[in-house]
């Protein structure tokens, strides 16, 4: 859990930090929508490809990287384990009980795994390589046509960016504590599932009272300084489009198209 | 029981871009039944430090040695709770962490973790809630209905409920007012004579270290710049740290009268020297 970087900014200058934060979404939405059309391996062998040179190009470090990324890896392998143990059809290689190991299960399994993979790996260096108000500046924007049936933009634009901004903050508070209760004899690590429960509680309670105090307070101090909900905000970072940006997204295009194509039976 | 730093090194997030370099090759000794304080800036490395003394964070190098265990790179998570046994550790703010439905429930978490039966975990949970000066009548309360003060006692008694032969301690007394801080550091002090505790703590109050500790270590970017008694860390000149309030008190009385040029260090020294400066007939002075 020290290593859980899911969702956490990391600051950097690389390349993939430049980009303009609405294209990166794009982007990353395309490459992940592909993965999921995608039944094809040489389509697969493409999609990471670019997932390692998005990670290489990113500059946060490959070990890094998979530390912070194994426990999901590690869900999605386990789910896929379940997928081939009971799933039935095609030749069958083996059955015992319930459990059966056919050519179906391996074939769905194997998919689901990779189609999860590029899409983690994605999501991840997205997270990472933007910052928590840009991602709320692009949410606010991809919710724009609400803003005709009432909805209004920039209170989701601030619930976003608090959301984001007090993410590593908790993450800390949730380290602190079970700092604290593994002084006091807690073992996260190695015990049943109902135990660990248990011992999750002696976690959630104090954070939750911590987190409605820091609720309290932020709307105190936000009401002091003048806050006053329902009118226009404007954002201090604007985002421009660059010729590279442009660039980016005919590439990414091209390979959505590629992939497309792959899959399309003639 | 003693704890001994051999060579220690501490890099947060080794191998990433984020990687970060707590601690430097420290070696220290924290003397068995003293209090040792360690002081420093923030960033210091004092609280990456304290978490290696109970195999919260594990060196990546050197090695820590914890009465007979050595901890090192190579030790497994399992020996780890044996460690957490004998060094109890109360973070700062250890007010957040209680959570259970009554006070007594809480302070028997500890014990009831490390293998006691219900019964007697009722008894050392009662024992040190009485020892930190929670009344009888507060054991059946939801702890979030205690004030702050009682509510960082009650996390102390659960810390010690766990019989610990060594307790760290960050920050103390922070967010207390001075009586309260006055109360808690003399309870920590008459610990320590009484059941032969170990104590380390980590400080930003001058005074707290002038006035109850055995030992201070300095710490300065990860590494110990100095190791020593509190009289003579700020008795002598070159000590870059910031005086307690007594000494800085005297030194500005020493610039406009002749008086002893040794620094009493705390409330009590200061009063004593003063009373002895300034007898009303016949002193040195006036």
């Amino acid at each position: 859990m020290n290593n859980f970087i899911f969702g956490q900014y990391i600051p950097g200058k690389s390349l993939i930090y430049r980009l303009n934060p609405r294209l990166k979404l794009i982007a990353s939405v395309l490459l992940i929508i592909a993965s999921f059309i995608n039944h094809n391996l040489l389509g697969f062998i493409i999609l990471l490809g670019i997932c390692g040179v998005i990670i290489q190009v990113s500059q946060v470090g490959w070990i890094f990287f998979i530390k912070g990324t194994q426990f999901f890896i590690y869900m999605i392998f386990l789910t896929s384990i379940l997928q081939i143990l009971f799933s039935n059809g095609g030749t069958i290689y083996w059955h015992y009980g319930i459990f059966t190991i056919s050519s179906f299960g391996l074939q769905i399994a194997s998919l689901a795994f990779l189609r999860f993979l590029v899409a983690i790996v994605i999501l991840t260096v997205y997270l990472m390589t933007t910052n928590p108000a840009e991602i709320a500046q692009t949410i606010q924007g991809i919710c724009y046509p609400l803003k005709f049936v009432g909805v209004n933009l920039d209170d989701i634009g601030l619930v976003t960016a608090i959301a984001l901004r007090f993410m590593p903050t908790l993450t800390e508070e949730v380290n602190n504590l079970r700092n604290a209760q593994k002084s006091r004899g807690v073992n996260f690590e190695k015990c049943s599932i109902i135990k660990r429960i248990k011992s999750n509680i002696a976690i959630l309670v104090p954070l939750f009272m911590s987190v409605f105090r820091r609720a309290e307070q932020l709307a105190a101090t936000m009401i002091l300084r003048g806050y006053t909900d329902g009118k226009h905000r404007t954002h201090i970072r604007q985002s421009n489009w660059s010729k590279f940006d442009s660039l980016i997204l005919i590439v990414v295009l091209l390979i959505f198209g590629l992939i497309l194509s792959l899959n399309i039976n003639f | 029981m003693e704890i001994k730093l051999k060579n220690v090194g501490y890099t947060y997030h080794l191998n990433s871009p984020m990687a970060f370099t707590a601690l430097k090759n420290i070696t220290l000794t924290f003397p068995a039944h003293q209090l040792t304080a360690i002081i420093g800036k923030t960033g210091s490395g004092k609280s990456t430090l304290i978490k290696l003394l109970n195999g919260l964070e594990i060196p990546t190098s050197g090695e820590v040695v914890i009465g007979n265990q050595v901890i090192d790179k190579y030790t497994k998570s399992k020996q780890l709770n044996l460690v957490r046994k004998n060094v109890g550790m109360v973070f700062q703010f250890s007010e957040n962490q209680l959570f259970s439905e009554t006070v007594l429930k809480d302070v028997m978490f500890g014990p009831l973790n490390f293998g006691k039966s219900e019964q007697e975990a009722v008894e050392l949970a009662k024992f040190w809630l009485a020892k930190v000066g929670i009344d009888k009548d507060l054991f059946e309360q939801a702890p979030f209905e205690l004030s702050g003060g009682q509510m960082r006692r009650v996390a102390l008694a659960g810390v010690l409920a766990c019989e610990p032969k060594v307790l760290v301690l960050d920050e103390p007394g922070v967010g207390l007012d001075y009586v309260s801080n006055q109360n808690l550091m003399s309870l920590l002090k008459k610990l320590q004579s009484q059941f032969g505790l170990t104590i380390i703590m980590v400080t930003h109050s001058m005074e707290n270290v002038a006035e109850f500790a055995d030992h201070v270590v300095v710490m300065k970017n990860g590494a110990i710049v100095r190791q020593t008694k509190p009289i003579e860390l700020f008795s002598t000149d070159d000590s870059k740290v910031e005086l307690p309030e007594a000494a800085q008190f005297y030194l500005k009385l020493m610039k406009n009268h002749q008086i002893e040029n040794e620094l009493p260090i705390n409330k009590t020294e200061l009063i004593n020297r003063l009373l002895k400066q300034f007898k009303p007939n016949g002193g040195t002075h006036e």
